[in-house]
C-alpha cells in the first residue's frame, strides 16, 4: 500500500462511544457488527480498530476507528452524513441515549481547496529490545 | 539501517535524565542522504545530525504517555513541508535549555508505510503505531 500515490485519498474516521448503563455487549459482539457495518459504509479498503476502555474520569467507552480510502472526507455534507450513520448504528447496540463522539480527518489526498495534498507515513513499532 | 534506539539514549534514560511523557519530545523528517545513523550519536546538535539532513520538525508530541515499558504519543504533523525526499525519522528531546545538548532517542528507516516521502509543500501525517513507539 502506498497512500501517497496519485489519485487516493485516506481517511481516518473515530468514534468514541459512551453506552448506557445498562448496554453491556461483549467485545466480540461490538467487533463483528462494527466490522460488518464499516465495510457496507467503507467497502474492503479499509482497516478497523476496536477498543474497550475507560477514560481518565473511569467511564468506560468504546473506540471504533477506520482507516479507509476513496471517501471525501474533504467535504462537509458528506462527513456529516456519515456521521449520523454511524450515530444510528450505535444507538441500536449501546443504547438510543448513547454519546457518540466522532471525529474525521483527511490523512493523504487532495483536499480540493488549491493546497498541495497531503501525504501520510505510517510507523511501525520499534520492536521490544532487551 | 534497521530501526534502533539510540545505545546513548539507553544510558540516559538508566541515568535518569529522560521523563518522556513530561519533557518535550520531538520529531525530524530525516535526508538519509545527509544523515547516516550511528550507534554513538548523542545529540541532535548539527554537528551530529547535519541541518540539511532535517527536511521537516514537528511540533512538540502530544499525549505522552509511558505504560508497562511502552512509549507512545498522539499522532502529528509536518506542516507545509519543502525540500529534499526524505527516509527516515528521527525522535529527540527538546528539553534542555541548551539546544546542543537535545539528546537523540530513536532512528526509524525500515518498515514505514509511505516512505520515502517526496515533500510536496502540503502537510505530511504521521500515525505512531497502535502499539506505540517502542517498548523497553
Amino acid at each position: 500500500m502506498n497512500p501517497n500515490s496519485a489519485n487516493q485519498r485516506w481517511s481516518f474516521w473515530e468514534y468514541r462511544i459512551y453506552p448506557e448503563r445498562t448496554r453491556r455487549p461483549d467485545y466480540q459482539t461490538v467487533k463483528g457488527n462494527s466490522a460488518r457495518f464499516g465495510r457496507l459504509m467503507f467497502g474492503r479498503a479499509s482497516e478497523m480498530r476496536v477498543v474497550h476502555a475507560t477514560d481518565t474520569y473511569g467511564r468506560p467507552y468504546w473506540e471504533v476507528a477506520v482507516r479507509s480510502e476513496g471517501h471525501p472526507v474533504h467535504d462537509p455534507t458528506y462527513v456529516l452524513w456519515m456521521h449520523n450513520e454511524w450515530q444510528r448504528f450505535f444507538q441500536q447496540g449501546f443504547g438510543q441515549t448513547c454519546e457518540v463522539q466522532p471525529h474525521a480527518r483527511l490523512e493523504a489526498g487532495d483536499r480540493q481547496d488549491g493546497t498541495p495534498p497531503d501525504q501520510l507515513i505510517m510507523l511501525p513499532r520499534l520492536h521490544k529490545e532487551m | 539501517m534497521a530501526n534502533a534506539l539510540y545505545p546513548k539514549f539507553k544510558q540516559a534514560l538508566l541515568n535518569k535524565e529522560h521523563d518522556l511523557d513530561s519533557d518535550i519530545i520531538k520529531a525530524t523528517l530525516i535526508d538519509s542522504a545527509d544523515y547516516t545513523y550511528s550507534a554513538a550519536h548523542t545529540t541532535y546538535a548539527d554537528a551530529t545530525v547535519a541541518a540539511v539532513s532535517k527536511v521537516a520538525v514537528s511540533p512538540q508530541l502530544t499525549t505522552p504517555t509511558i505504560v508497562d515499558g511502552v512509549f507512545d504519543t498522539a499522532d502529528f504533523t509536518w506542516t507545509a513541508v519543502t525540500g529534499d525526499v526524505s527516509e527516515a525519522i528521527i525522535i529527540w528531546n527538546d528539553t534542555p535549555t541548551t539546544p546542543t545538548a537535545d539528546p537523540l532517542i530513536a532512528f526509524y528507516d525500515t518498515g514505514m508505510t509511505g516512505m520515502p516521502v517526496t515533500p510536496n509543500g502540503g502537510n505530511i501525517n504521521v500515525t505512531v503505531h497502535a502499539s506505540g513507539w517502542f517498548a523497553l
